[in-house]
């Protein structure tokens, strides 16, 4: 079971883009490492969140509706944010392919309504990814985001579809027919 | 509260017995499908996942289609990875060059039907859902990982409805009608990530054909899926073809809808997508004289029997304009051979129509027919973005395959509803 997320929020709003979360300059993404990519995380939204995050400040991102819409099968916005230390992205909804992306690539989310209407930038948060509860310490408000299903919990702690299908297919093959 | 139909689907899927919105799912899927831009991609991850084997050969299928025949010796050498691939995992369907498009060829060859759950590797994936299924496009891991395990999370999505009502006059088709949805929900803008499910009384009338032109152009405007409540039509249809026992559902009087949107179809005329953006809509009316360079009919919007028929019906007795390429691409070999029976190949060729083989043609502006610098072509297909079918500086306006055929002949953007009757000659058969 993993442990509860403990970090700082910083609330982006409705509709940000792919190329929002990661500017099209830093589109050769494919050849750089995360730390390299975390420069890019939102760099044109706030020139500033890529250091509050690599220092810890801010680890959750909380946004709007629609967020990360654009790109159809772009990566790098995901591993951008991770690459700039983001644990989680709590939104009041998500774009279809980003949504697939993060989880396959093992990054958490979850989708929260009345999200960014509870959380300013700076808060703590303190986020249960199993039960899908988040907590809002400077208010001691708790929200109930939707659940992700067992199996996407799975693909978060394995690391990613590929590794979480990779161990399920061996076990199914070392299986006595 | 009731469910959708889309929301049944995906309840049955999982194992449940009822689904919301929002709802993450485990599902097992009926049929997986990948395509030659792709399908080497996907047999890659299966060799990365360490799988020896598909969850079940007989429910995966892999169209060789966008880049058919082959136009590079790169591209002979991938297709020729894709065959030994699926001969070493026993691929159940492996639809050859000539076979024709995925969205066109899995329907007709009964691998999605009524009720299931379908995933393809391929951006225009709704157009299944015609069928009364629910057919999802994912990428390339996605793709593989349920070719291995026979799985795939989902999400369930809202449900945008469409009621139809009325009855479409004579020259306007169900290329207006997208073309239409398209303008009022926008390009990748309101329909994102929902599912849009078409029904009402103007349904009935609706042939297998002419649904399918509205689920595959709901792709574009941003839609996880597009779905027809199965009727008569659908289920006479899908008996003839199916490969398994199927389960059809509808939706619930009472299931909830996020939105719903009337088209009262006696009310359309014909319209076109203009340059460059998917959503320009206008009237074929507004845009009548625009000069034409070429004209295409084809691809998995309207390549079907019925859009060469109408084509066929317009052009039986004329010649295209003088200076103008008319390229005819049928979307299958179902297609192609019934439009050989019928005559109508025989009454384009006779018009001065260049036939292609089964394929996605010049859609991708890859081969048989692309535009050069400054060129303006007319085209039955579902993507105008600058630079789709060849040059960055070409132009491509979208419309009803009556729409293009009356602008062949014309040699310019004509309705199909002013043409003079033609001089002399005959629709064969």
């Amino acid at each position: 079971m993993p442990e509860a997320i403990r970090a700082g929020a910083w609330c982006v709003g409705n509709d940000v883009k792919a190329l929002e979360i990661m500017p099209t300059r830093f589109k050769s993404s494919s050849a750089l490492s995360d730390a390299e990519l975390a420069r890019a995380a939102f760099a044109d939204l706030d020139p500033s969140f890529s250091a509050r995050a690599l220092a810890g400040e801010v680890g959750i991102v909380v946004a709007g509706v629609n967020f990360g819409g654009g790109g159809k099968t772009v990566e790098g916005p995901v591993f951008a944010l991770r690459g700039a230390g983001v644990k989680l992205v709590i939104a009041e909804s998500f774009a279809r392919y980003f949504l697939r992306n993060a989880i396959n690539n093992g990054f958490a989310i979850l989708v929260c309504e009345g999200i960014s209407r509870a959380v300013q930038t700076g808060q703590q948060l303190c986020v249960d990814l199993d039960t899908a509860r988040i907590t809002n310490l400077a208010t001691g408000q708790v929200l109930a985001a939707t659940p992700l299903s067992s199996t996407a919990l799975e693909i978060l702690a394995a690391g990613g579809l590929v590794p979480y299908a990779r161990r399920k297919l061996a076990q199914r093959q070392s299986r006595p027919a | 509260m009731g469910m959708t139909i889309t929301e049944k689907i995906l309840a049955r899927a999982a194992g449940l017995d009822a689904v919301a919105p929002g709802q993450f799912l485990d599902c097992r899927v009926d049929q997986v499908a990948s395509m030659d831009l792709q399908g080497k991609l996907v047999f890659n991850t299966l060799g990365a996942l360490g799988s020896e084997s598909l969850f079940d050969p007989r429910r995966v299928a892999l169209t060789l289609d966008h880049q058919s025949p082959a136009q590079t010796v790169a591209i002979a050498d991938v297709h020729a990875a894709i065959r030994k691939a699926a001969k070493k995992y026993e691929v159940g369907n492996l639809f050859d060059v000539g076979s024709g498009i995925m969205h066109v060829v899995m329907p007709e060859r009964g691998l999605v039907l009524p009720g299931e759950l379908v995933i393809m590797n391929e951006s225009h994936t709704p157009t299944g859902g015609a069928m009364g299924a629910v057919v999802i496009g994912v990428g390339q891991t996605d793709a593989a990982v349920a070719a291995a395990l026979g799985e795939i999370w989902l999400v369930v999505p809202a449900t945008i409805r469409v009621n139809l009502r009325g009855e479409l006059r004579p020259g306007v088709t169900t290329k207006d009608v997208a073309l239409h949805l398209m303008k009022l929900l926008g390009y990748e803008r309101k329909a994102i990530y929902k599912t849009i499910e078409i029904g009402g009384p103007g349904v009935a009338k609706l042939s297998m054909d002419a649904r399918f032109t509205i689920t595959n152009y709901c792709s574009d405007m941003g839609a996880k899926s597009a779905i027809f409540e199965p009727d008569e039509v659908t289920l006479e249809y899908a008996a003839a073809r199916a490969q398994r026992p199927f389960t059809p559902v509808c939706s619930d009087v009472d299931c909830r809808y996020e939105e719903t949107i009337h088209v009262d179809l006696g009310a359309l005329e014909p319209l076109l997508a203009c340059p460059h953006a998917l959503d320009n809509i206008h009237s074929v009316a507004s845009q009548a004289g625009q000069p034409i360079n070429e004209a295409f009919i084809g691809t998995c919007t309207n390549g079907r029997f019925e859009d060469l028929a109408a084509a066929a019906q317009i052009v039986a007795g004329r010649k295209v304009a003088p200076g103008v390429r008319f390229v005819v691409v049928p979307a299958s070999r179902e297609v192609f051979q019934r439009a050989l029976l019928a005559g109508h190949i025989a009454t384009l060729s006779e018009a001065g129509a260049l036939v292609f083989p089964p394929g996605c043609g010049p859609c991708m502006g890859e081969h048989s027919g692309v535009l050069g610098a400054g060129e303006v072509a007319i085209s039955s297909g579902n993507r105008n973005m600058k630079g789709r079918m060849g040059s960055p500086d070409s132009f491509v306006y979208l419309g009803s395959p009556q729409t293009v055929a009356a602008s062949a002949v014309a040699g310019v953007i004509a309705d199909p509803r002013t043409l003079q009757p033609a001089s002399q000659g005959a629709v064969h058969a």
